[in-house]
């Protein structure tokens, strides 16, 4: 047998004792989610359940049931519209260069660096001019645009590596125009950038909550994560309803990290 | 089908000149190979044909239509200039058959189905890749990839075939046999080529012409024989020809009469027609160059000739390429057999008086 060095052991406990407390959130909240509201009081959030029940999680799916269609709407209409707008714009900035469009890339990515806060307000007065603001419509439309600056750094970025500036020159010569080169040789070639930028959108569009927050209002216009938020109850906390709940919002996301989360690496490095 | 002519082309990037007011003419059906180091602006001239950059100054003609101008505000956009063009990494794409690859440039042409079919069979036929039609080009080798960025090429009968390095990834073997049969392709098709390349013995075997550039310059057109025999100037000189020519920088000095270039290791006597040399010659610094097969190694020493040590011996095959210095000047020779020198000798050498070429010290221009 090898024989591991002190510093090697004392690593692997220091990675063991990270691993627990990165887990121990969503431990408590499967053990908690499976109690009764008996059970919550009189045991400690991480023991596991003694009577494990499925009532909160049934109950929570219930009250969540509308506000995780408005969210997958949201998802859905976000991801197909940023990315397609992403993808184009993508394919300008890294195959049709032109005169200043270097520092026209860079203002589109600066839009990444402005903080939400500092644009709420002209985000609500916007959507009140446009007699949006309360439904899902506003946030449909902010999804779709504020999705593009991600995704047309992504698409670039991976446009610039993966897809050589010959293809477009011989494409160029055989006679294919702009439109004709995205459609018949860049989008063909565009499922790793698709699918880094719409999983990438996906979790950024699925656990939003300020937008959700300060743009609609009533519960059939809720994203998941708001209506979540009013699970907490008025006079007494119901912590395995709540927790249902945050495992319900949390499993989509989980499922695409545990699967797919190399893609979203990229996405986030650029690479 | 079409002539080119480029007059004074230049194109800057930045403040770096890549192409300085270059004249090219090449006639219809011509093979034209342009060569030169990496760097040296060929590529450039290639891609500015094909009208994927815009140039500085300059006008470009295909026959006698006028296809690129900045002085006159004309630029023919790459997908009307009718012309093909083969890239160093063939740009062939992934996501589509060999067939789709062949077929790109036709069905961009809205040409009807059939006609489509019937063209691409024929083209694959002629390149022998007919049996690859409905693989992917991921799984093809450097040879059959190379032969489908060609047959994409020629599908569509262009006026003007532009080739860039489209050799330079193939392996040695492959490489000499791709030559000749490109060769042939091109007579048999009679399209007006622009080859580039950085690869002398490519640009010597393959050209009706060849224009060899220098930092963004054209040094001198013309056919193998022509840059061989009677370059324009030291780079051409030293360019062309494997191995290279020997190159000795000295004086021209007039001893007993007779004219003689001091090497600094020895003085070296020229024949009597040397004479007019020094008139032409602005200053008496020169360059004495000589090619491999013109040096003559002895053993004992003869008249006009000079000591040198033998370094290397490199068995080529046929013939053996022998490595020598004399002084601090190398030199390289060839010679059929070696049985008589080994590394580390002493011997005598000589060139041939005839075959000689002699530079201007300064403008590095033939004097003879």
């Amino acid at each position: 047998m090898r024989i591991l060095k002190p510093s090697r052991i004392i690593l692997y406990i220091l990675l063991v004792l990270f691993a627990i407390l990165t887990v121990l959130p969503l431990w408590s909240c499967v053990v908690t989610a499976l109690k009764t509201s008996k059970e919550v009081i009189f045991t400690t959030p991480i023991t596991p359940p003694l009577r494990p029940t499925l009532v909160p999680l049934m109950e929570s799916l219930d009250y969540l049931k509308r506000p995780l269609m408005n969210s997958l709407v949201l998802v859905g209409s976000g991801v197909m519209v940023s990315c397609f707008f992403g993808s184009i714009l993508g394919y300008v900035f890294s195959k049709r260069r032109f005169r200043g469009s270097m520092v026209l890339f860079i203002l589109v990515i600066l839009c990444l660096y402005i903080p939400p806060q500092v644009q709420l307000i002209p985000t609500v007065r916007v959507a009140s001019n446009l007699g949006l603001h309360g439904n899902l419509g506003s946030l449909v439309l902010l999804y779709m645009l504020f999705g593009i600056p991600m995704c047309a750094f992504i698409f670039k970025t991976l446009y610039d590596d993966e897809i050589p500036d010959s293809f477009i020159n011989a494409a160029k010569v055989d006679g294919a125009g702009t439109w004709t080169i995205y459609r018949r040789i860049i989008l063909p070639l565009s499922v790793i950038p698709f699918v880094v930028a719409a999983l990438l959108q996906v979790t950024i569009i699925w656990n939003d909550f300020i937008w959700g927050l300060v743009l609609t209002t009533g519960k059939v216009n809720l994203p998941v994560t708001v209506a979540m938020a009013n699970l907490k109850g008025s006079f007494v906390a119901k912590w395995n309803l709540q927790m249902a709940g945050a495992l319900w919002i949390t499993l989509p996301t989980l499922i695409i990290f545990i699967f797919l989360g190399k893609y979203i690496i990229r996405g986030y490095s650029g690479m | 089908m079409a002539g080119l002519t480029i007059k004074g082309l230049t194109k800057k990037y930045g403040e770096t000149r890549a192409v300085e007011n270059l004249d090219l003419k090449v006639k219809d059906k011509e093979f034209v190979v342009l060569v030169g180091p990496s760097g040296c602006g060929k590529t450039t001239v290639l891609n500015s044909i094909a009208g994927l950059i815009e140039i500085d100054e300059g006008e470009i003609w295909f026959g006698d239509e006028l296809v690129t101008s900045p002085e006159h505000g004309i630029l023919k956009i790459p997908q009307k200039r009718e012309v093909a063009m083969v890239f160093q990494d063939y740009a062939i794409y992934p996501h589509m058959t060999v067939f789709g690859n062949i077929a790109f440039p036709l069905e961009i042409r809205k040409v009807n189905k059939h006609e489509i079919e019937a063209r691409v069979k024929k083209t694959a036929q002629l390149l022998r890749i007919d049996n690859l039609l409905n693989r992917k080009p991921k799984a093809l080798s450097g040879g059959q990839r190379q032969r489908i960025a060609l047959g994409r090429a020629i599908v569509r009968d262009p006026r003007i075939f532009l080739m860039d390095e489209p050799l330079a990834n193939l392996d040695a073997k492959l490489r000499v046999h791709a030559r000749v049969e490109l060769k042939k392709l091109q007579q048999e098709l009679g399209v007006t080529t622009i080859f580039v390349t950085h690869d002398q013995v490519e640009a010597m075997t393959m050209g009706d012409k060849i224009a060899v550039m220098n930092d963004g310059h054209l040094e001198q057109m013309g056919t193998a024989t022509e840059l061989y025999h009677n370059p324009r100037n030291k780079f051409v000189a030293g360019f062309i020809g494997s191995p290279p020519m020997t190159m000795l920088h000295g004086r021209l000095v007039e001893k007993n009469g007779s004219i003689a270039m001091d090497l600094g290791f020895s003085t070296y006597g020229l024949s009597k027609r040397m004479k007019e040399l020094m008139k032409r010659a602005k200053t008496p610094e020169v360059t004495l160059g000589v090619r491999p097969e013109n040096i003559a190694i002895m053993k004992k020493r003869q008249k006009n000739s000079f000591e040198a040590k033998v370094v290397h011996i490199e068995p080529v095959g046929r013939e053996f390429n022998v490595y020598l210095e004399a002084g601090k000047s190398p030199f390289i020779a060839i010679r059929s057999s070696t049985q008589d020198i080994k590394a580390g000798d002493r011997v005598w050498l000589s060139f041939d008086e005839e075959k000689i070429h002699i530079f201007d010290g300064k403008s590095e221009e033939t004097l003879l």
